[in-house]
């Protein structure tokens, strides 16, 4: 009976897995159909916002291309999975992805799959004239979208917000993307001048730390120093000025005098994480730095009694909230023997992970005169703020140029914004609409007060990566940022630099750290090349 | 009635054929067919997807187009720096679980079943029910709360006790084995015991009267009726526990993870969930989830074996 019994089973598998086998049969190509004017779209959307169909500006485009589209909006966390979910099952394909960040890697691998069409035959005068004259405005715009296979899968987008330094030279608002505000009300209530040097900091935040510096008569409500780990712009690395860098990039990667370099495992790096534990051992830094969130961060530092010494963001006013007025920025300290360097982040103008469509749309070329659109001047003001009417006044002023309404800044462009391309040129400003305050003061200050003490402006370009060097980051990047970042972390929480750094730069060249770089050096040094 | 005739008759008739037997009490064959149906759409069916694990998958490919590899997946996983920290936090993670909240549930049954206050039983019953209903994520956004560096509940009686500390207490690696464990037996321990106190239900009355009258104490009673009586129902416990070994909740163990304690805290699960999920690496995920399967089974067998020779239980 046993016998039988394995057997029936064994017939049974058997039957299951043809059964599945069948249930993926082969999948029909897609005939091209002018006739179809409806779409379904996968679109990421910012967290406040509501969905793309309610938005105002994405009537007014269907309208006038007489098309209608399905959203299938998702925002936040859950973007990332869906997004891969819809990639890699096969099934329930939309005809585009619009604003879900797509990664180079995903680029790449589901255009040459097939998942993704090349969109460069429908790049012309007739389907896409604002594209064209954009193009026709900057002509490196298209390279910076093509794929080592040759193919264009994804549209451009182009943010031209920056200044001109007085080396001559343009720089992008991101430059330095760490402000370290401090306290002065703080520095007065201790007695002490604004610190230049990190032990003159060290000093400050001690003192900080043991008196009630707001005044609320609980001694131990200050944090001398917060910030949030690895982020891009609540980091601490603008401190590490000091030893000779900072590390804005998030894959560590640092260029000097051309050789590209991996920040993460030279001395200096060294030398600060051992530096940090001392502070982190007197309890000057926060110990939620490691793990609290933005919302965490910023409800301390805008909180009802300021509780913040020195704090790291883009901006001092989004932290302190109503305190901002009490801080300052703190610039670039110098170390021992008055070490100072700075490593600007890496300047990019442009992007293209904001739209790609699939072999699924019936209909490519209406659907790209739709998206078209977005690269009207008037229509990507909207695209970036947000409607006129509501962010913008319903008239332009006498310049013909489109005013904010009071009601702009704060989290209004969160809510009315619109994940899709767009461009931004230089040019934009003053002629369509101003740039807004709060990004005219982070230029000024970039320029005017952090420009001062870097000496290096050399940073690592928009380059355009092979195939085969795609594919030796992508292997490996990944881990290694996150080694870093929990050694990192735990070397200035516990210590332990010293014994465990030869075991970490080991361990990171069998992760394939040279590789990585190598990959990077190539690609520059074809760039290099190319541009001359 | 029926069916329970033509039952016996098909145990007592050894030599037919085994469709006739399955005619002679097709009624119970069709209670079954639903579970039936049910596991193979559920579980057998999904997993012919298994094979991605030796393949380069591809979604334009499918399951069965995208080229072979072999063990590659499987090599990259054991070549991680991350593997054997992986598996081993699994491992203890779940031998601590089954070793700390397994006992509980037992104890507790034992001394509920000695209540004779009818009401406080009641109340007391369902007192330790309650936590089970809490879902998961609130039991671990509770968690964060009363962890919290700053004004958390344990963290407050824990420095009002002495103890200080300069991290919060979930970032500290070596504490996450016990808060893992300490909410789940405070969540899952009454939940636990229903089993039991229905299985001491069923104990003959007229044993603990004789008992009594020989002279028996409270003590004595447990151990010499109330607990063998419990012995089969542990054992089946035990295997169904062990059968889980390696799938510790995702949930808690993803929910509970800060920066920090990854060192404790990572398990496979949650690897396979971020390669998988977020870094859309299906294939390698898919193998490392395999590899958990295959050593889960290989256990599973282990313990069902060890529980056959001790005491006679098995369910393969």
């Amino acid at each position: 009976m046993k016998k039988r019994m394995s057997k029936a089973v064994s017939i049974l598998l058997v039957a299951t897995m043809v059964m599945g086998m069948t249930a993926c049969g082969k999948k029909e190509e897609t005939k091209v159909d002018k006739n179809v004017k409806k779409f379904e779209i996968f679109a990421g959307i910012s967290a406040l916002s509501p969905d793309n169909a309610d938005k105002p500006i994405i009537q007014q485009m269907n309208k006038a291309m007489g098309v209608t589209i399905d959203w299938n909006c998702i925002s936040g966390d859950t973007l990332t999975e869906k997004k891969n979910l819809v990639l890699n099952s096969g099934t329930d394909m939309p005809d585009a992805f619009m604003g879900a960040s797509l990664s180079d890697s995903e680029i790449i691998t589901n255009g040459s799959n097939g998942v993704f069409i090349p969109l460069e035959k429908y790049i012309n005068e007739d389907t896409m004239p604002n594209l064209s004259k954009l193009v026709k405005e900057r002509p490196d715009l298209l390279a910076t979208c093509t794929m080592p296979d040759g193919h264009i899968y994804t549209l451009p987008t182009i943010s031209e917000m920056g200044f001109k330094y007085s080396d001559g030279n343009d720089y992008y608002i991101g430059a330095i993307p760490q402000f370290m505000g401090i306290n002065k009300k703080w520095l007065k209530a201790v007695g002490m001048k604004m610190p230049t040097t990190i032990d003159e900091l060290h000093d400050v935040l001690v003192a900080f730390k043991e008196k009630d510096c707001n005044g609320n008569g609980d001694p131990n409500d200050e944090i001398p120093l917060s910030f949030e780990w690895g982020h891009w712009c609540a980091g601490m690395t603008t401190l590490f000025s000091a030893f000779g860098f900072t590390d804005y990039n998030a894959d560590h990667r640092a260029i000097k005098n051309g050789k590209v370099y991996f920040q993460a495992s030279t001395e200096n790096y060294k030398k600060a994480m051992e530096y940090f534990h001392q502070w982190y051992k007197e309890g000057l830094i926060d110990i939620e730095s490691f793990s609290q969130d933005d919302s965490q961060y910023i409800a301390k530092g805008s909180g009802k009694d300021e509780k913040l010494g020195v704090f790291s963001w883009w901006e001092i006013p989004e932290v302190a909230g109503k305190h901002a007025d009490e801080y300052e920025y703190l610039t670039f300290l110098s170390g021992k023997d008055g070490t100072l360097g700075v490593n600007l982040n890496e300047q990019g103008t442009t992007g293209h992970d904001r739209f790609a469509v699939t072999s699924n749309c019936k209909n490519p070329e209406l659907l790209m005169k739709w998206i078209d659109q977005a690269y009207d001047p008037v229509l990507s003001m909207q695209i970036i703020y947000g409607p006129i009417g509501k962010y913008f006044e319903s008239k332009p002023d006498k310049n013909g140029v489109y005013v904010e309404t009071k009601d702009a800044g704060g989290d209004l462009k969160a809510k009315t914004e619109l994940w899709a391309p767009n461009r931004q040129l230089s040019t934009d400003f003053g002629k369509y609409y101003y740039m807004e305050d709060r990004a005219k003061k982070r230029l000024d200050d970039t320029a005017n007060i952090w420009f001062k003490n870097v000496k290096n402006f050399e940073y690592y370009p928009s380059v355009v990566y092979s195939l085969e060097e795609t594919e030796t980051i992508n292997n490996n990047i990944s881990d290694i940022k996150d080694y870093v970042s929990e050694t990192s972390a735990n070397w200035i929480i516990k210590g332990g630099v010293e014994e465990g750094w030869d075991t970490y730069i080991n361990q990171l060249n069998s992760m394939g750290v040279n590789d990585v770089v190598a990959a990077w050096q190539s690609a520059y040094d074809r760039y290099q090349k190319e541009t001359k | 009635m029926k069916g329970t005739r033509d039952n016996t008759k098909a145990i007592t008739q050894k030599g037919r054929p085994l469709w006739k037997r399955m005619l002679s009490c097709r009624e119970l064959y069709l209670l079954l067919l639903p579970g039936i149906i049910v596991t193979i759409i559920y579980k057998y069916i999904p997993m012919y997807g298994v094979q991605i694990a030796f393949r380069d998958y591809n979604p334009t490919m499918g399951f069965s187009g995208s080229p072979w590899v072999g063990l590659k997946w499987f090599h990259k996983f054991f070549t991680n720096y991350k593997s054997m920290d992986m598996i081993r936090n699994t491992v203890l993670l779940s031998l601590y679980t089954i070793l700390w909240t397994f006992p509980i549930p037992i104890i507790l049954s034992l001394i509920m079943n000695q209540l004779r206050f009818k009401r406080f039983k009641n109340v007391a019953q369902t007192i330790l029910y309650a936590p089970h209903f809490v879902s998961i994520m609130i039991v671990c956004g509770m968690l964060r709360i009363f962890l919290s560096p700053y004004g958390g509940l344990i963290t407050s009686i824990v420095s009002a006790l002495g103890g200080h500390s300069s991290v919060g207490l979930l970032d500290q690696a070596e504490n996450f084995r016990s808060i893992y464990i300490a909410s789940a037996i405070w969540q899952d321990a009454g939940w636990g015991m229903i089993i039991y106190m229905a299985t001491l239900s069923s104990v003959d009355a007229s044993l603990h009267e004789a008992a009594k009258v020989d002279g028996a104490n409270t003590w004595q009673r447990i151990m010499k009726i109330d607990f063998p009586a419990l012995v089969p129902m542990i054992m089946i416990q035990l295997i169904m526990s062990f059968g889980s070994l390696m799938n510790v909740g995702f949930e808690k163990a993803f929910l509970l993870q800060t920066d920090l304690n990854t060192a404790t805290s990572e398990i496979i699960a949650t690897y396979v969930y971020e390669q998988g999920m977020l870094k859309s690496m299906y294939s390698f995920s898919t193998a490392v989830g395999l590899f958990n399967t295959v050593v889960n089974i290989i256990l599973l067998i282990i313990v069902n074996k060890i529980a056959k020779k001790t005491a006679d239980i098995s369910f393969i």
